[in-house]
């Protein structure tokens, strides 16, 4: 027994001159962390993985809902901007996926969820935040307006239609408007240890601000690959801002409040929409020709489809809910929440 | 430091000469951090009043005035507001492989090692690590491994606690910190070693409740002595070394565990394997008692009422941690089965915690106040396998013993707690069953 610990010991130092390469940076002020072993974050355009009903038979009665930037984003008759242009025109600083800290407005709504015509309220009427709209197309404004309808079911699990992201992406690259040319300004907010919307589509490039209107300090990260931020702790009227360079899923954290959490997609297209709560979408304004219609979900595998515009009739997607309405993860620093023995504001 | 740690200062220098090297290496682009902190607890305690007559033959004026017999009394019964505890804490680190941690105590009541007579400043942890360390029930990034060297507390140790009180088995086997160098090894994510090469911790006597008690006290070899804190109705128990002693044998530790994690942590698993093998010496000298620890101890007072069936003076104990975690809630189970120079005893420690998170209703300085409310229950137990001597100054050294805790945890803010918690303690002695129970209401503080 007195030889057998000696040889152990031997052995765990030689170990410990051995450890492996920590792979975790402490994240740059207000810049990206560089931990590569966090909850992974899907790419936005995984193969199909789900099921896909040809729709011509689909829903023939149902009537579609406009496309995200058909209802928000346009100026109303008299020619006031909306919302969505207000956010547009709100100055501030574009970083590369970095924070920037300014006293938060009173909550603006400048887009929201789509909705079946007959549905449709008035833009001013909605009061929570919901997902910027996307602006008009390039191609909508030359004339080309197709459309594409279509409906998305979720089968084996428990998730909201509406939380989808429909969106277009052309073949050809003439289609699309310069990149980079069109960034929006989206808000999500805190509110009662929760983000809202849970879910919001931008384009790359675009800063998302985070006003917190809580009276607590919030500390928001991600770990995503490429869109990975710590805006460190903020408190009650700030509104932090991040810019989204790269496409892709961005999963958002809460470091004090583990439940707190919500999903940003970055693409590289304006057409794009959310569906209503019956799983009804329409994106309209699309160019001709061939092109990839992407449905994501936070739930689910993404799914694609090549089409060819203008569209033969509806697309009808079912989706399988694959995962929790809250991804597994850690806190910033790798962490368990449920085992942090520490002040987590700090 | 005698032949008894045969080649172990050479591997010790070796790992204060190699380990910072490859750990800077590793860490090349990590910059050195300190941050400081303190920690203090204010408590309200009630304790039941009782007293156990013992058969040691004192002289009258070796009782207090007016008595015929010695007892093992309560501590401090009654009610009464103490500050138990005033730490200073520093870390200095550079990322995630170098580590010097500090925890010095200018108060430490109910830590005393073991009676009021103890030292008032005490360095209650100092330690050096290189390498990283995972916490109990996080996989490894990979293999891997460190080496702590210092003062620090044992492996198998709870270190998430939601009571203020301790359990029996904590108390006995592994409250209190130990001095010498440890290692561990990741040698897959999931499977991992560990070892130590230490001082041993001391053999003493002390309550398990949250006072030690006052045994071997100047004040005792006054004439009549009736001093304020009584003996406690002690157990035996492993007491905090007092400094560096390398005159004896040192004690070697195992351990060989297993891991799981679920993605977010929130749901893991550790088993972990120990054991202890050391010596027990002839006598200890621990500040604030003319006692003597280990076999001095053991053979009573004057060598002259040993246990029976005290032989020999291998110290030998082996156990079997449990940690698992699901969501908010959290489990820890620990058995430990010991030989003291012959003399078995097992104890067998489990506490189940929750924790809720609280609706957000006020808010602080930006901290939610009254975020969590977490309630907990331990229950302990202690089997001493061996017979009290036949006369003996400290009979519930050998008694059987249940404990069960009971309490609940609200956190204020941030760093701020305010437990409340009762011990029910169930005390198997010669004449039947008996209680020595307790209230503890805790307010703690750390920054």
């Amino acid at each position: 027994m007195k030889t057998a610990p000696v040889w152990l010991l031997s052995f765990g130092l030689t170990l410990a001159a051995c450890a492996p390469v920590d792979t975790v940076s402490p994240p740059p002020e207000g810049g990206a962390p560089t931990r590569e072993s966090g909850p992974s974050d899907p790419a936005p355009q995984p193969p199909p993985a789900v099921e896909e009903t040809d729709a011509d038979t689909a829903n023939p009665g149902d009537e579609p809902p406009l496309a995200e930037g058909e209802d928000t984003a346009e100026p109303d008759a008299s020619g006031t901007a909306n919302a969505a242009e207000d956010t547009e025109a709100r100055p501030g600083p574009a970083r590369a996926v970095g924070a920037s800290r300014e006293s938060a407005p009173p909550a603006e709504t400048d887009a929201r969820p789509m909705s079946p015509p007959e549905a449709k309220p008035a833009p001013e009427a909605e009061s929570e935040p919901v997902p910027e709209p996307a602006p008009e197309p390039e191609s909508s404004r030359a004339g080309a307006d197709l459309s594409v309808t279509g409906t998305i079911a979720l089968t084996g699990g428990d998730a909201d239609a509406d939380e989808a992201i429909v969106y277009f992406l052309p073949d050809d690259p003439a289609s699309m408007p310069p990149a980079g040319s069109r960034p929006e300004a989206t808000e999500i907010v805190t509110r009662d240890k929760t983000l809202m919307p849970t879910v919001a589509a931008v384009s790359r490039g675009s800063e998302v601000r985070f006003p917190n209107e809580d009276p607590i300090l919030h500390n928001l990260f991600s770990v995503s690959p490429d869109n990975g931020f710590d805006l460190g702790v903020y408190g009650p009227g700030e509104a932090p801002s991040v810019t989204f360079d790269q496409t892709g899923v961005v999963n958002i954290y809460c470091n004090v409040h583990h439940d707190m959490h919500t999903h940003v997609l970055v693409v590289d297209t304006p057409w794009r929409t959310r569906p209503d709560a019956q799983g009804r979408f329409e994106l309209s304004g699309l160019p001709p020709g061939p092109g990839e219609l992407h449905v994501w979900h936070r739930q689910s595998e993404a799914w694609q489809r090549a089409i060819e515009l203008p569209a033969s009739g509806p697309v009808d997607v079912t989706l399988e809910v694959t995962k929790p309405r809250l991804p597994p993860h850690r806190d910033k620093t790798g962490q368990p929440y449920n085992r942090r023995d520490r002040d987590p504001y700090r | 430091m005698n032949e008894g740690f045969g080649p172990a200062p050479g591997l010790l220098l070796s790992a204060i000469l190699a380990a910072p090297v490859a750990a800077f290496a590793q860490d090349s682009d990590s910059q050195w951090q300190a941050d400081f902190g303190f920690e203090a607890r204010l408590h309200y305690r009630d304790s039941d009043e009782n007293r156990f007559p013992v058969n040691f033959p004192f002289t009258p004026e070796m009782l207090p005035p007016g008595e015929q017999q010695g007892f093992m009394e309560t501590v401090e019964p009654g009610g009464h507001f103490e500050m138990s505890l005033v730490s200073f804490i520093a870390n200095i680190e550079r990322g995630e492989n170098f580590l010097i941690h500090s925890r010095i105590d200018f108060i430490d009541r109910h830590e005393r090692n073991p009676t009021s007579g103890d030292r008032r400043v005490d360095v209650d942890q100092f330690w050096l690590r290189w390498g990283r360390e995972f916490v109990p029930a996080l996989p490894a990034e990979g293999f891997g491994g460190y080496v702590k060297l210092g003062k620090f507390g044992k492996f198998e140790r709870q270190d998430d606690r939601h009571l203020e009180s301790y359990g029996l088995v904590s108390t006995a086997f592994n409250r209190l910190e130990d001095l010498g160098v440890e290692f561990g090894v990741d040698l897959t994510p999931n499977f991992y070693l560990k070892g130590s090469v230490t001082q041993g911790n001391p053999l003493f006597i002390r309550d398990p409740n949250a006072l030690a008690g006052d045994n071997g006290i100047d004040e005792l070899r006054r004439t009549n002595p009736d001093p304020e804190l009584k003996t406690g109705i002690p157990i035996l128990y492993d007491a905090e070394i007092e400094g560096p002693d390398f005159d004896g044998e040192p004690e070697f530790g195992a351990a060989a565990g297993y891991r799981w994690a679920d993605e977010a942590g929130r749901r893991a698993v550790d088993l972990m394997l120990f054991g202890y093998r050391g010596e027990l010496e002839e006598t200890v000298s621990l500040k604030g008692t003319f006692y003597g620890g280990d076999l001095d101890l053991l053979r009573g007072p004057g060598n002259q009422f040993p246990y029976p069936g005290l032989a020999g003076n291998d110290r030998e104990e082996y156990g079997l941690n449990l940690r698992a975690y699901i969501d908010e809630f959290s489990l820890f189970a620990q058995y430990v089965d010991q030989e003291l120079a012959s003399l078995p005893r097992s104890g067998l420690e489990v506490e189940a915690a929750w924790r809720f998170e609280l609706p957000l209703v006020w808010g602080y300085e930006g901290r939610q106040l009254f975020s969590h409310i977490q309630p907990a229950v331990r229950y302990s137990r202690l089997d001493n396998d061996f017979a009290n001597p036949g006369i003996t100054p400290f009979p519930s050294g050998a008694w059987d013993w249940e404990k069960l805790d009971i309490g609940i945890r609200l956190t204020i803010l941030p760093g701020l707690d305010l437990t409340a918690e009762y011990a029910d303690n169930r005390l198997f002695t010669a004449g039947g069953e008996a209680s020595n129970d307790e209230w503890l209401v805790t307010l703690r503080w750390r920054s």
